[in-house]
């Protein structure tokens, strides 16, 4: 559905007509099937991000609302109204965007639920503090706040400063160094284990392993 | 004026052939090393360094190693009359590669498609035998023939040797013989479980094949150990003693074939013989209670073997980085071992031995005593430190015989 920046500004000074405004308001109160972005990740909590989103919207109405009074209050406070509904419009499109800007720079939220589907493609992502590369077929719930990663399939990791990983199943926090390269596999089946190698070190991993990883990042 | 000219003249054809000669002084002066060491430093950079002599001093890698930073040069290489070879990971070629005047060079390329190199065999002068799979998905065993002088190849192709079938789903190929005109190729089926894991078949295979038409004659198999060998571009697994009987020994340990319920052994094929010779197998883990990888031979029977101890270790995260490897002098016929003196030793799979007459030259990197070649008589047991890799050495990944004079 496309809603133009006219027609919210005719909606907000009450010149629609009766099927503009059902349009409008069908936008504004309904969840866009076309807006993907806005779905949120599996284990993503759903409250709080509308809860930032309304504290993001009511700083700027407060902000709105300190502004020295006119004279006319009538004329102001009509002005204030109006300004309240175009600011909140306005925070919720930079909250929106803000959003989209971070999906599509690949800057994703702390939490993060990440699948590539692929059977040939590489997937990468960066954080602030390391960049990850998911092999195909690898599934990863990765959380940035606690450095919890829980996945199944092969991962890179690159950090650009020294971190503390925990992966999922393997009850130890790993130091991984700045300026090297991790490679992290894990299956997740009965007897499985994760394995956690300094790309220097790839030879010494079983040839086998290393036929999978030169299959998977050509390394 | 025109004698002024003529002196000029003079004397720049005199600083000409001065510089000439000075030229040539220079690359007569361009001595050739007897041995090269492979070393991973700690900030992850790989250095190669030559050296006349193994027996004493102190080498620093940052300070006169050559950086390997600029070519794709890692340590599974094959190393011989001072030049390195290795196939290209990324790219489907075969190189040769040189040190001159303190950096590596490329020398020559020759194709090598859809292959991963495995093994590696010298056959007369400058011929030589390179065995491995088809990388696009490990299921044949391939080979390329080649000259290495002049980087021409003489023959390629696939070795008609089963492809993994049922539950298997790749093949690794770790041995590679030749008697005359017979070949023998060791190998193995892997059964992938996950990314992660995988297990191998129980059954050590030999394949028989006439050379040069490569045309098999036999498999032979085994079920006493499985996983024979390795990959010997990165550590030895096999040799023949002074009558001409072949040993090579299989890894069923975690680090290659992950059949830990199985023991390392060493199998023989008799001087003469065309099979595994049934009544030979030198079980190691039985003593050692633990599984060996990499095996040398001294002479008179005896033999070096590196291996692991469970004990040190968690798992495959800390295989390579826990110093946790032990030395044992091995006698063939007496089948009776001797752990030998030396510090607990780190990484994985290494070519960390060279012999020489009665001497082992052994690189120990060890997390406590620093990064030595410890010098072995195997005649007298003497034991002693000789050259030492300082700076930011984190492994001596190999040692090589460079040149032979």
């Amino acid at each position: 559905m496309k809603i133009s920046n006219a027609l919210i500004e005719k909606y907000h000074h009450h010149q629609c007509s009766a099927e503009e405004r059902e349009m409008v308001e069908q936008w504004l109160f309904s969840v866009d099937d076309e807006s993907e972005e806005l779905q949120l990740p599996a284990r993503e909590d759903k409250l709080l991000h509308k809860q930032m989103m309304w504290d993001d919207i009511k700083s700027v109405m407060i902000s709105t609302a300190v502004q020295p009074q006119p004279d006319d209050k009538k004329r102001y406070s009509m002005l204030n109204w109006k300004s309240g509904i175009a600011a909140s419009l306005l925070a919720g499109i930079i909250v929106l965007g803000g959003y989209r800007f971070y999906s599509k720079r690949n800057h994703p939220l702390p939490l993060t639920y990440i699948t590539n589907s692929s059977t040939v493609k590489v997937k990468n992502i960066a954080y602030n503090t390391y960049t990850v590369s998911l092999g195909p077929m690898t599934k990863a719930t990765i959380n940035n706040l606690t450095g919890l990663i829980d996945f199944t399939g092969s991962l890179l990791i690159s950090p650009k400063e020294d971190v503390l990983i925990t992966f999922e199943g393997s009850n130890e926090q790993m130091m991984l160094k700045m300026g090297q390269t991790y490679v992290v596999l894990s299956g997740k089946t009965v007897n499985d284990r994760i394995i956690v190698v300094n790309e220097r070190n790839i030879n010494d991993l079983p040839p086998v392993i290393q036929q999978q990883l030169l299959q998977h990042f050509n390394i | 004026m025109i004698k002024s000219a003529k002196r000029a003249v003079l004397f720049i054809n005199l600083l000409i052939l001065i510089l000439l000669i000075t030229s040539c002084r220079d690359q007569s002066r361009q001595v050739k090393n007897k041995y090269s060491l492979f070393i991973l430093a700690k900030n992850g950079k790989n250095y190669l360094m030559e050296t006349n002599s193994l027996a004493g001093g102190k080498l620093i890698p940052e300070e006169t190693g050559v950086s390997l930073e600029k070519v794709e040069l890692d340590r599974d290489i094959i190393v011989k009359d001072g030049f390195y070879y290795r196939k290209e990971w990324k790219k489907p070629l075969f190189t040769k590669y040189k040190i001159n005047n303190g950096v590596i060079e490329k020398v020559a390329a020759v194709a090598a498609a859809d292959f991963s190199l495995e093994n590696f065999y010298w056959l007369s002068g400058d011929t030589l035998l390179l065995i491995g799979n088809n990388d696009s998905d490990f299921k044949k065993i391939k080979f390329i023939l080649l000259k290495t002088e002049k980087m021409i190849v003489l023959d390629s192709g696939d070795l008609t040797i089963p492809r993994p079938s049922g539950k298997y789903t790749s093949i690794a190929n770790g041995i590679v013989e030749m008697r005359k005109n017979k070949l023998f190729i060791g190998y193995t089926y892997h059964q992938q479980l996950s990314s992660s894991n995988y297990t191998t078949s129980d059954t050590t295979y030999m394949a028989e094949f006439r050379y040069p038409e490569m045309q098999l004659l036999h498999i032979d198999k085994d079920t006493r150990s499985t996983y024979p060998g390795g990959l010997n571009t990165v550590q030895n697994y096999s040799f023949n003693d002074e009558l001409h009987n072949f040993y090579f020994m299989t890894c069923p340990g975690i680090a290659l074939g992950n059949r830990p319920d199985r023991p390392t052994g060493i199998f023989r094929i008799k001087a003469g013989e065309e099979a595994i010779d049934k009544e030979y197998f030198f079980n190691l883990s039985a003593p050692i209670k633990n599984h060996s990888y990499g095996m040398w031979y001294l002479g008179d029977g005896k033999a070096l073997v590196r291996s692991e101890r469970k004990d040190l270790f968690k798992g495959l995260n800390d295989h390579y980085s826990t110093a946790h490897f032990e030395f044992y002098l091995i006698d063939l016929n007496g089948k009776v071992l001797q752990k030998l003196n030396l510090p607990l030793d780190k990484g994985t799979r290494r070519a960390c031995v060279i012999v020489a007459g009665d001497t082992a030259y052994i690189a120990v990197n060890s997390s406590k005593a620093g990064n030595f070649i410890w010098i072995y008589n195997y005649k007298t047991g003497s034991l002693k430190k000789g050259l030492e890799l300082g700076g930011s050495t984190d492994f001596i990944m190999r040692i090589d015989q460079l040149n032979n004079f």
